[in-house]
């Protein structure tokens, strides 16, 4: 098992009154699924992809990643365990606009302490993978959407992750586009074993994953 | 990773071209102030250390006691000297030199090169031994050896002799010594003390027969130092030097004097120079400018850095620490502020000249360089970097990665109220400024102004020589005769250029007292419309008999003398005729003292006028100044060939006493503009910040309907009332400080409201103009555009 929530609930007091952000999930992940979260606006989507990438933290409930209890963990921990083991794709890509393809590719390799000769090596194979060969020089502004998504999802691979999580990936995208990067996580999913945690509104892009989970004002329904 | 740090600020820096260049400037301006004042002080505080013994040095100085009543030489007498350092075992070396000032040094070999000279010293032999001035030509032991051998400083050399060697050759000092040149030496460098251009052997002045009297009289005129054994404390030398009941040669009205010795190394800060009167200010400005620049570079950078919260959550997110975030928000800082000091030094270098001249300091270029001042500019720069980069690292760092790529930073309470303590700190540093500065500016100006009970106008002073003091009726005959003359007059002393002493007993007592004198002619009082309190009763009519007295309200106090004292004595020897209203002899630093004008009577030739003196002349107004003294000069070289011909007006002999507080009035001037320009720069920051923060509040705003207007002041209101904050802040400050400062002064403006009333003002003007731009801006912006982006 890749990870598993259990009774997770996340408030905000909001004028005396306890806010319900999540309540009450439980969930386990495999490795090697691919799981579509749906629901409305505000049903909590975001922030279970967050409290999953631990950039955000929960009230209450145990979140057991890899046999770590990361409840427990100290900040520092738990930023080593993200770090080494998950891949953020963002609906806007948060590509670094003063960094070209190839450098904004390098960066999570940079923190990640690898020599710069690996460096090299991983970055050179993952434009070839992506066929992005002939814009690594590019700033993220002289790419389209989906060529910038695209490095967004070749950054997240980088390190080699378990799990990628991917919040409205292709909200910012065409349909065209949108289906090229829905493509290109199937494939990942199914020949390479990457498990994949997106979020989406669409009835068809949810249909690529292996699984759907409904929120709803915070809970599964 | 560090390349990556450096790649994505220079990017960044690149790409924020009117940003990056505001930053950039402001701190590089802050810092060249800086450095421009660490070198003046580090100039100052530099003085004389260069002496390879300078902790063992000390000068002799004379303390002679007339009654209560002391005066201090910084001299000693020729034999004194000598005679102490026979006797004292402690003094394990000496050296005494005399001054010659106003001498004429001639290139006999080529007659031309005649100058007038003010830097020549008559020292003892060990000269260049006992001090640590550099010897370019001839040998250290030997140059001084023999009488009439005198070493010159390069630029000297030049002077005289151009390319040619100088050694060897001859200099005629008079027009009647010749002097042998047997040394080139270093110019005497800005941070000393002793200034010279020539160094001759004292031990000439036994074999010229007008000036033998130097040595033989044994008055003290003499700089004498001494180099004390190690560890002798120069108390102990004071106590022998007081036992030495009878030096030879001693003249008996002097017997009631002390010695004092005076560390060499404290003689320049210590002294009452002009350069280092208000020294101690100024590193506190210098300190308080460079927080100005930092503060505004902080406050600028992580307002400027909060667009980059996205950028933070992303390196957050892709693995980054908060420890790897502030280390590279602090290698950016790093190379801002490298670019901001290497800006500064380059600003400080080009200014530095204009600077100095504007202040009217010389100072070497070798000093620019020394070694001090290197370490001096390294301590400034880590400090620099260290206090630029800490806070955008701290603050920035701490963003959340979900808030920073949400969008949702919030509304950063902390970093606003940061934020405006540092624009109301700013604010009240100009303030502060701005008041002490009119404050100075208006004390100078009563200085100018004030009625002092001497009409300056249209008054030149002249100074003549002995040689037309000889034929003076014959000059004053030609000088009138010049159209533009309407009187002259003539005294032994310049005004407000020092004056002469007399030992007066005081009436009634035993005791004595000291009475500045200054021998003048009837004119002096009509010439210069001083005031009477007793009139003098015909002065038209005393064409003969001895010189008589005037005195002024002071010495009537002084002296303890009756009411009216007419008729009385002084010194039993000059009868008082009339008293004269106090007027203003000195500067009006000090409360008027007493002075006593020794008046001779109409035509006859005084003896005092013998040895030289001061002319006075009113000329008519509105005259061509120019063809004025071109004729005033003709006069003068018929009656002396020799003596260079040498004015003053008396309204800028007067001003000249304020040089000290001019200086503090134009280094003000300076400092004030740039802390005002600064602390607009920082408004600038805050009011940017600021409008992005609050860009969706005013969005709503307009929707709901709120008018430019109303977005307008609801933005600036805020901003003013900080600085109207600060102004009410700095104002008791600059009260206080303005009060002291002005205490200095026996006569002194008083501090009133409309001081505080236009600085008030004027900052908020100045604030209300450098909002305006980003004000207007963000009250214009269409409210579609920035309720979208949430």
């Amino acid at each position: 098992m890749l990870l598993q929530l259990k009774n997770i609930f996340k408030w905000v007091n909001s004028g005396g009154q306890r806010v319900f952000l999540l309540k009450d999930i439980n969930l386990e992940v495999e490795e090697g699924e691919f799981i579509s979260v749906m629901g409305p606006s505000g049903s909590g989507k975001s922030t279970l992809l967050n409290v999953i990438g631990m950039l955000d933290t929960f009230d209450e409930g145990e979140y057991n990643f890899l046999d770590e209890s990361v409840h427990t963990l100290k900040e520092k921990h738990r930023s080593n365990l993200y770090k080494e083991y998950i891949g953020f794709v963002f609906q806007s890509y948060h590509l670094l606009d003063d960094l070209t393809v190839q450098e904004n590719l390098e960066m999570p390799l940079l923190y990640k302490k690898f020599k710069g000769s690996e460096r090299k090596a991983m970055v050179a194979d993952m434009l070839d993978r992506f066929n992005i060969v002939g814009k690594k020089d590019l700033f993220p502004a002289q790419l389209s959407g989906g060529q910038q998504q695209l490095v967004g999802v070749a950054r997240a691979l980088i390190a080699n992750p378990k799990l990628i999580l991917a919040d409205e990936p292709t909200g910012n995208l065409n349909s065209q586009q949108s289906e090229e990067i829905m493509e290109l996580f199937k494939k990942l999913n199914q020949e390479e074993g990457v498990t994949i945690i997106q979020v989406t509104h669409s009835e068809k892009n949810a249909a690529y994953g292996s699984r759907i989970i409904n929120l709803l004002d915070g809970r599964k329904v | 990773m560090l390349r990556n740090y450096l790649k994505v600020a220079w990017r960044n820096l690149l790409r924020n071209k009117i940003y990056s260049i505001i930053n950039i400037c402001g701190l590089a301006i802050g810092l060249a102030v800086c450095m421009q004042i660490v070198l003046y002080t580090g100039h100052e505080y530099s003085y004389d250390k260069f002496h390879e013994n300078i902790n063992d040095i000390y000068r002799v100085e004379t303390e002679i006691k007339f009654g209560n009543d002391p005066i201090f030489l910084p001299y000693m007498g020729y034999t004194d000297g000598s005679e102490s350092a026979q006797v004292i075992p402690s003094i394990e070396d000496f050296q005494r030199y005399l001054i010659s000032s106003r001498v004429t040094v001639q290139n006999p070999e080529n007659p031309e090169l005649k100058f007038l000279e003010d830097k020549l010293l008559l020292a003892d032999d060990n000269f260049f031994n006992f001090f640590s001035f550099a010897l370019l030509k001839g040998d250290v032991d030997q140059v001084l050896q023999n009488p009439f051998s005198i070493v010159l400083t390069e630029t000297t050399a030049e002077k005289y002799f151009g390319n040619e060697d100088p050694i060897g050759k001859t200099l005629r000092y008079d027009g009647e010594h010749d002097f042998i040149v047997t040394g080139v030496a270093q110019n005497s460098p800005s941070n000393s003390s002793i200034q010279f251009d020539f160094v001759a052997t004292v031990s000439s002045l036994t074999n010229m027969e007008n000036l033998k009297f130097h040595i033989e009289d044994n008055s003290p005129e003499f700089n004498t130092y001494f180099k004390l054994k190690k560890d002798i404390k120069p108390t102990m030398v004071e106590m022998a030097l007081s036992n030495i009941s009878n030096f030879t040669g001693d003249d008996h009205s002097l017997s009631n004097r002390k010695f004092i010795l005076k560390p060499f190394q404290e003689l320049h800060l210590t002294g009452n120079s002009s350069n280092i009167k208000y020294i101690e200010i100024f590193p506190y400005v210098a300190l308080l400018i460079l927080l100005l620049a930092l503060v505004n570079y902080a406050s600028l950078s992580t307002a400027h850095a909060a667009t980059r919260s996205k950028e933070i959550g992303v390196r957050k997110v892709l693995g980054a620490n908060r420890k790897s975030i502030a280390v590279q928000f602090f290698f950016e800082s790093v190379l801002y502020t490298t670019i901001a000091f290497a800006a500064g030094y380059v600003l400080c270098m080009l200014f530095q000249p204009y600077f100095f001249d504007f202040l009217q300091i010389p100072i070497d270029n070798a000093f620019l360089y020394s070694r001090n001042m290197l370490i001096s500019y390294t301590i400034l720069f880590v400090m620099t970097v260290l206090l630029a980069a800490t806070y955008p690292a701290i603050l920035l760092s701490a963003y959340r990665p979900v808030m920073a790529l949400y969008g949702k930073i919030r509304k950063q309470e902390g970093a606003i109220s940061v934020r405006k303590f540092f624009t109301v700190f700013q604010f009240s540093i100009s303030v502060i400024l701005i008041i002490c500065g009119i404050v100075i500016d208006r004390q100078m100006d009563f200085f100018r102004y004030a009625e002092t009970g001497v009409d300056r106008e249209n008054t030149v002073m002249l100074s003549f020589s002995a040689k037309v003091g000889e034929h003076f009726t014959a000059f004053k005959e030609s000088v009138l005769a010049l159209p533009q003359v309407a009187q002259t007059s003539a005294s032994s002393t310049p005004l407000y250029k020092g004056h002469n002493m007399m030992g007066v007993q005081r009436n009634e007592s035993e005791e004595m007292a000291f009475l500045p004198f200054m021998n003048v002619d009837s004119n002096f009082i009509s010439l210069l419309n001083l005031k009477w309190e007793i009139p003098l009763a015909g002065l038209n009519t005393l064409n003969e008999g001895s010189e008589f007295a005037l005195i002024n309200d002071a010495t009537i106090e002084k002296l303890n003398l009756n009411k009216n004292p007419v008729g009385q004595k002084i010194n039993n020897q000059y009868e008082i005729k009339g008293v004269l209203k106090d007027f203003v002899y000195t500067s009006l630093h000090h409360k008027i003292g007493a002075l006593c004008l020794l008046v001779n009577s109409n035509g006859k030739t005084s003896p005092w006028l013998e040895n030289g003196g001061t002319m006075f002349i009113k000329i008519a107004p509105n005259v061509n100044f120019p063809t004025f003294l071109d004729q005033l000069k003709n006069v003068h070289i018929k009656y002396d060939e020799q003596n260079p011909f040498e004015y003053y007006f008396l309204d800028d002999v007067f001003d000249a006493q304020y040089k000290a507080e001019d200086r503090l009035v134009k280094i003000f001037s300076v400092f004030t503009a740039f802390a005002i320009l600064i602390a607009a720069m920082g408004l600038f920051g805050l009011i940017t910040f600021i409008a992005v923060q609050r860009r969706k509040e005013i969005g709503i705003r307009k929707v709901l309907g709120a008018s430019e207007r109303n977005v307008v002041s609801l933005l600036s209101r805020d901003l003013l009332r900080l600085v109207l904050i600060s102004s009410l802040l700095a104002s008791p400050l600059a009260y206080w400080w303005s009060k002291n400062w002005l205490e200095d002064f026996a006569y002194r403006i008083s501090i009133t409201w409309w001081m505080f009333g236009i600085t008030i003002i004027g900052t908020l003007v100045i604030a209300l103009m450098t909002l305006s731009f980003q004000v207007i801006k963000a009250a214009r912006a269409n409210p579609v555009k920035s309720l979208r982006s949430e």
